[in-house]
């Protein structure tokens, strides 16, 4: 039989055995979508989880997980555009570069889908709601975490990412808190652009070039990702880094690290999910920022937030 | 001849209806709900961001039929985009002369190709190998690090020639499509490639310039490639040395679905960009498949494979003459 | 004036001189052949008239006029085409394709004109009588009317000479006629020929004047009227051959080395019985698809036998493979020497070292080796630089001397040639018949599969015919004519040449 004849033998065959008998349930089934910043973050996988669990206790709600699979502002445009000709209900995204998707979040609510942002902010969008920390106070308090572990004198290092609103933010935050304390200097601000291998690299070649470095502040959770990205810090100097995830509570014990922000990470899936049913019931956040509070963990209260993760985790909160 | 050509384009696109036809009818909406895949800016969607792998594409499809290979689409596509997009924003040249100097980018890309494939006589997959580094490593010198913003320097509701923005790519695609298919097909410069990938000495013997040949398809390979990294950086507004990772793959595997033999002496430009619309149309519905988004590459690997071994067996039925 | 004129024309590769002061003018319209034997020169003499090489010393002249031809476009320009051996086909093209393949019609700005093409070439195909649609794809034709489509392409030029190079290699003896008929009608229209070929038989039946070369040299231009195959092959050769009656052998048959009984394996053969006799020689004759290698490869293990026996000295044996057979002196020279008897990436030392190595289950070429192939090159005539070089380096018929001779090292019981002197120039088939005429008188039982039929007769004791797979008849060679042999062989009356 000619070409033509086999490919539409072939398509019938795999149509009759598809095993799907009638078309995907029907019924007012919710689909929101939620777009991290990359799918290979550890961090973000807790938003998944929050997310899913809060779409189950609604009940009439699905969720899309859908990430670029590395930090790539572009996949993540086309990701969003795609989400938007699906014509799914609802979009809540984390933003690796809140200016460029603007404009297409724009769209997306012209064409009557809500969006909600969490973790990393499109401030200039029409976004119906932000969920996520006061980057700027979080910024602060990290600044004034790491003024006090120096006794008021010393050099710090910064890590960060360019681009993403929410990091700018902390970044902002961390050099202002660090202006009123006149003996203490920035010797540098490392971009490592979303990649936690770099961080390492860059910890090694920083540590190197400043080996009486007083402390290494990171706005991301980079150097807590692995157990090892820390590995080339020298005893004396401090570590003060966003995120509290596993395995950070364990370097924080084993005193690799002195203080840890913890953000809402359950939340940020959760709690968007949440805002977006909201929504479309009718029901629109009484303020577009929703802070979520930081955490801040040392030494002394490390255990007790430990307990409490594993609960978190658990499911039951 | 022409006659057979038409009939492996048919069933490429046989092979495109279907698969929306599939798709169609697998992601029927509930009741009152609009279609999440036949709809007509999904549609445009799908077209938009295949035109980019399509545009080259087209490029190399000739390549292979002339009987090479091109590792460096990729490569050249991310240089181009960086080289128009930072003159354009950080130069400030006019948008006229940044996309000129994109071009020859990939002219250049193309034309080095074309030195160490046939003179220096470097078999083709080490030559583009090499430009593809050096390629990409160009794009990354010039950004260093960091990314041109095409979209915030172009005036909002810009566009080229009455089109919206997003038409741009698919028109320029399809126009590409049938003024290289034209050429292949029915002057003597596409006979020519033909020849010799058909069969290299007996080209040489019938007196086929193939140096000529294997320059000009390189050459034009490297330009379409620009003009793909171009359309990207002025489409979707980035231009960025770590863009087009990988596209390589994709676009030898959409002229291949589309026809092309690696053997060389087979293929068509059509069919190379309606591969890429085959493999577009995947990437599109695959993950509205709840559960099936990681399933996407290996969906795509197996398409492939199919594909050509129905391929393999389809023609050697047809040697019983 | 002569249309073409070599005049002292000398090229040298290196060290090794290819032609030296070679002289021939072919006139307007004759049909001239050029023999010799492999590295005597033809094939660099043809590749100065199509442009490819330029000659050291010398010129040629085209129409009386000097003519330095700088490639295949040039040549064409002097309406000079070319039949080569290879097939020059593209296969992924349509036969018009094909034909107006670098001189395509075209229109302003390199247009095709395909529907012109494809009417001229339906023309041309009707005059050479082959029933093809000009819109068929190359690789579905069959091999013999792809030979055809490059005479097409000839006469598509509207040459004035046409040069061809050993074009009968692949064909059958029909398509060869047909070939020839082709020719002839070719020479009607005043096209002059040049002819390049082993075969003295076909030189014979084309040509008015034959030029011979040997060793880069012209050694002379006969006419082909008043001139026997011999003379011809005396001035190839240079020396005296033996006559081609069968010279002395040990005569009375021996022992029974090999027999088989109803040997079956379909769909190749049927039903085959056949033995032979140290020091006999059995002739294996039967045209293209008779079954005769297929047999051969099943008696030494290299296919399995649906039904029937085979005995080597008495004892039923079956092997399991080759190397097998070889380990019980069973040895088969293969057709095909180029993938299935030499490696091309070794040196000839560890060629010749291999079967042995085989059978004894060692693998090296060492110092006794390379005495041992020295020894074997020197025996056997072999033109080889050093028993350290390729096969690659050598002519046809020293490749199949290197064959032969591996074998003949592990002094076989018996010895199953297959096409054994396909390609090679006269003087190394003299050399390879002499060769297999000492291993039977040494006691070997041979058994020689050919289809040149001269061949068969001048060496077996014995010939069997197949026809089809099965055997068709045995008659003694002692007296037996051409034609009785033919007849047995052919399909259908009429078939044969």
């Amino acid at each position: 039989m000619n070409r033509t004849g086999a490919i539409l033998l072939a398509a019938a065959v795999s149509l009759a055995g598809c095993g799907r008998s009638a078309p995907p349930a029907a019924g007012q089934t919710l689909r929101f979508a939620v777009i991290p910043k990359s799918l290979d973050l550890p961090v973000f996988n807790y938003a998944k989880i929050g997310a899913e669990r809060e779409a189950k206790a609604l009940g009439n709600v699905e969720v899309i997980w859908r990430g670029p699979e590395n930090a790539d502002q572009l996949r993540q445009k086309e990701i969003l555009e795609s989400f938007i000709t699906q014509r799914v209900d609802g979009i809540a995204i984390s933003a690796l570069n809140g200016e460029f998707l603007a404009s297409t979040i724009d769209r997306a609510i012209a064409a009557g889908i809500p969006v909600v942002t969490w973790d990393s902010d499109a401030p200039t969008s029409k976004r119906l709601a932000f969920y996520g920390v006061d980057d700027a106070a979080a910024g602060r308090i990290m600044g004034e975490q790491a003024a006090a572990l120096l006794g008021g004198r010393g050099t710090v290092a910064i890590i960060t990412s360019v681009g993403a609103t929410n990091l700018q933010r902390r970044l902002d935050g961390v050099r202002d808190a660090l202006s009123a304390h006149k003996d203490v200097k920035v010797v540098e601000v490392y971009d490592i652009k979303e990649d936690p291998v770099r961080c390492a690299e860059i910890i090694a070649s920083g540590t190197n070039r400043y080996p009486d470095l007083g402390a290494w502040i990171s706005v991301g959770g980079w150097p807590v990702f692995t157990r090892n990205a820390l590995n080339a810090v020298p005893p004396g100097t401090k570590v003060i880094s966003f995120d509290t995830i596993p395995p950070a509570p364990d370097l924080l014990k084993a005193g690799k690290v002195q203080v840890l922000l913890g953000q809402k990470y359950f939340g940020w899936g959760g709690e968007s999910v949440r805002l977006l049913a909201d929504i479309k019931a009718g029901k629109m956040p009484a303020s577009p920022i929703v802070d979520s509070g930081v955490d801040v963990v040392t030494a002394k209260n490390v255990d007790e937030y430990v307990r409490k993760w594993a609960e978190l985790e658990k499911g039951t909160k | 001849m022409s006659r057979l050509r038409t009939m492996r384009e048919l069933s490429t696109l046989a092979i495109l209806a279907i698969e929306i036809a599939f798709f169609t009818w697998y992601l029927w909406p509930g009741p009152g709900r609009p279609h999440p895949f036949l709809n007509a800016a999904n549609l445009l969607l799908i077209l938009k961001y295949s035109s980019i792998y399509g545009i080259a594409a087209i490029g190399a499809a000739i390549v292979i039929i002339a009987g090479g290979i091109d590792l460096a689409p990729g490569a050249v596509i991310a240089l181009a985009g960086v080289v128009s997009g930072g003159l354009f924003v950080s130069a400030h040249w006019s948008l006229g002369a940044s996309v000129a100097a994109g071009l020859a980018s990939g002219l250049a890309c193309g034309g080095l190709t074309a030195v160490l494939v046939v003179p220096a006589r470097l078999p083709p997959f080490i030559a583009t190998l090499g430009v593809m580094g050096i390629a990409r490593g160009a794009a990354f010198i010039l950004t260093e690090g960091r990314f041109f913003d095409v979209s915030g320097a172009l005036p909002p509701g810009w566009h080229v020639a009455g089109l919206p923005l997003d038409w741009t790519a698919p028109v320029l695609m399809a126009a590409l499509a049938l003024i290289f298919q034209i050429l292949m097909t029915r002057f003597e410069w596409g006979r020519a490639v033909f020849a010799v990938g058909g069969n290299e000495m007996a080209a040489r013997f019938s007196g086929v310039s193939v140096g000529l040949v294997q320059a000009s398809v390189y050459t034009i390979a490297g330009v379409l490639s620009a003009v793909s990294g171009v359309a990207l950086a002025v489409v979707q507004g980035q231009g960025k040395a770590d863009l087009a990772m990988g596209y390589e793959l994709d676009i030898i595997a959409s002229a291949v679905v589309g026809g092309a033999s690696l053997s060389g002496g087979r293929g068509s430009v059509v069919g190379a960009v309606l591969g890429t619309l085959i493999f577009g149309v995947l990437r599109n519905a695959l993950p509205q498949i709840p559960g099936a988004t990681f399933y996407d590459r290996l969906i795509v690997g197996l398409v492939v494979i199919v594909i050509v071994v129905m391929d393999q067996v389809l023609m050697r039925k047809g040697d019983r003459v | 004036m002569p249309a073409i004129e070599f005049r002292h024309l000398s090229k040298s590769f290196g060290a090794v001189a290819a032609l030296s002061d070679v002289s021939c003018a072919i006139e307007q319209g004759e049909a001239h052949a050029i023999v010799g034997e492999n590295g005597a020169g033809k094939s660099t003499l043809l590749k100065i008239l199509a442009g490819s090489l330029q000659p050291d010393r010398g010129e040629l002249r085209l129409d009386g006029a000097p003519a330095a031809l700088r490639g295949p476009r040039e040549a064409m320009a002097h309406g000079i085409a070319f039949v080569h051996q290879e097939m020059l086909a593209f296969p992924n093209l349509s036969v018009a394709a094909n034909i107006f393949a670098g001189r395509e019609l075209t229109g302003r700005l390199g247009v095709l004109r395909d529907r012109e093409m494809r009417e001229r070439a339906r023309t041309l195909l009707a005059r050479l009588h082959v029933p093809v649609d000009p819109d068929t794809l190359v690789e579905r034709l069959p091999v013999a009317w792809r030979q055809l489509l490059q005479v097409a392409r000839a006469l598509a030029m509207e040459c004035r000479t046409l040069a061809l190079d050993e074009p009968t290699t692949s064909l059958t003896d029909a398509e060869s006629s047909h070939l020839f008929a082709v020719l002839d009608d070719l020479r009607q229209s005043g096209v002059t020929l040049i002819y390049v070929s082993h075969r003295l038989p076909e030189v014979f039946r084309l040509c008015d004047r034959i030029t011979v070369l040997r060793d880069g040299r012209s050694v002379c231009t006969l006419p082909r009227r008043g001139v026997s195959h011999d003379d011809v092959v005396k001035a190839m050769v240079g020396r005296d051959v033996p006559a081609r009656a069968a010279a002395a052998r040990s005569g009375t048959a021996g022992l029974t080395r090999l027999r088989i009984d109803r040997l079956t394996r379909r769909p190749c053969f049927e039903d085959i019985s056949l033995h032979a006799a140290a020091g006999e020689i059995v002739g294996l004759f039967g045209l293209v698809g008779a079954g005769r290698s297929e047999l051969l490869e099943t008696i030494v293990g290299l296919h399995a036998a649906d039904r029937g026996t085979i005995e080597i000295e008495g004892g039923r044996r079956r092997f399991a493979s080759p190397r097998d057979a070889a380990r019980s002196g069973v040895a088969l020279v293969p057709e095909d020497r180029q993938r299935q008897g030499l490696f091309f990436n070794l040196s000839l030392a560890a060629n010749l070292a291999v079967p042995g190595a085989e059978a004894r289950r060692a693998v090296l070429v060492g110092r006794q080796e390379r005495r041992d192939a020295e020894g074997l090159l020197a025996r056997w005539r072999i033109k080889a630089p050093s028993p350290d070089a390729l096969p690659g380096a050598l002519s046809g018929g020293n490749q199949q001397k290197v064959v032969l001779a591996k074998w003949l090292a592990l002094e076989p019981r018996v010895l199953l040639l297959d096409e054994p002197t396909k390609g090679v120039d006269v003087g190394a088939k003299y050399d390879i018949h002499a060769i297999v005429r000492e291993l039977a008188a040494r006691g070997a039982a041979c058994v020689v599969s050919s289809s040149d039929l001269p061949e068969v007769l001048a060496m077996a004791d014995r010939i069997l015919v197949m026809r089809a797979g099965r055997l068709a008849g045995e008659i003694l060679a002692a007296g037996a004519g051409e034609e009785q042999v033919m007849r047995l062989a052919a399909t259908e009356p009429g078939a044969a040449a």
